[in-house]
């Protein structure tokens, strides 16, 4: 079983690295799209636009900050809690190995929501943090609820 | 004036393009074997995916550069036609909003050419590993 989650969690593992990778060329694509809104609005002499587009390079570092920083932590905090789930013998082992797996694709979500908030900005939209915050709690109280349900239904069966 | 001013902004932004300016997104993409940053990115089976993907980032980032390095050219010839009408009828604040205007697009040229590489470079070299 945990063979089988070690596979999986590898494959996760190189999406990561490859939402990552697309993440820092969104970002700086986005920069110099908002620089490229900059310049123009500061030719023009429109002091509204040039404040927004600042304001939304701002933002983007931020977003990126958050998937830097932020997700990693958060997802380290949550499967450090939920891997050290009750049960016994091979339910404990599947729970185990459940978790596990459930942490990689957790981050991978909160990651692909950090990613799709970064394209949203990259466009000048206001919902993309709040969307990617909101993923990110969704995914943790899901992970949390299943992380539950195993000690729980290895109980009802009588196998501890 | 505005021959001069048009003169020395093709040199300058000819020579920041060929000679000068890094491109972040072929760092990025040569990031895989290690590229100028010196960051990896351990992609996995979906390397791939990205060596697909980010010559389309390397292009779009050919084309905005071009853009701007467009915009801001005429951007200060406007100023520079501003800076010379003023000083020409005796407008003192137009002239120095020109001047103003012309040195606000330098620096919004500047921080494309410099600061976004650098950040480029620095969100490479700090990506984190996966968290599980």
């Amino acid at each position: 079983m945990m063979h089988a989650s070690e596979i999986l969690v590898n494959i996760l593992r190189g999406a990561w690295g490859a939402v990552m990778g697309v993440m820092v060329a969104a970002a700086v694509l986005g920069m110099l799209a908002q620089l490229v809104r900059l310049s123009g609005s500061a030719a023009l002499g429109a002091p509204m636009i040039t404040a927004r587009a600042a304001s939304s390079m701002l933002g983007m570092i931020v977003v990126v900050l958050y998937a830097y920083l932020a997700v990693p932590a958060i997802v380290r905090a949550v499967s450090s809690s939920a891997l050290g789930g009750g049960g016994c013998g091979p339910a404990a082992e599947l729970g185990q190995a459940a978790a596990y797996a459930m942490a990689a694709i957790t981050s991978l979500r909160i990651a692909k929501a950090t990613l799709i908030s970064i394209f949203s900005a990259m466009s000048g939209a206001q919902t993309g943090m709040s969307y990617a915050i909101s993923e990110a709690a969704e995914s943790i109280i899901g992970m949390l609820l299943i992380s539950i349900a195993v000690p729980v239904a290895a109980a009802f069966l009588g196998a501890c | 004036m505005n021959t001069i001013y048009l003169r020395a902004s093709l040199a300058l932004y000819g020579r920041l393009l060929h000679h000068a300016m890094p491109n972040p997104v072929t760092d990025l993409l040569n990031a895989a074997g290690g590229g100028s940053c010196g960051g990896s990115t351990s992609a996995g089976i979906f390397a791939p995916v990205l060596a697909k993907l980010l010559p389309l980032a390397r292009d779009a980032w050919g084309f905005g550069t071009a853009v701007l390095i467009v915009i801001a050219s005429l951007g200060g010839l406007y100023f520079a036609l501003k800076g010379t009408a003023g000083a020409s009828i005796g407008g003192s604040g137009m002239a120095s909003g020109a001047i103003i205007g012309m040195v606000t697009v330098i620096i919004v040229v500047l921080m494309a050419f410099l600061l976004l590489p650098q950040l480029s470079c620095l969100l490479q070299n700090s990506a984190p590993a996966a968290p599980f």
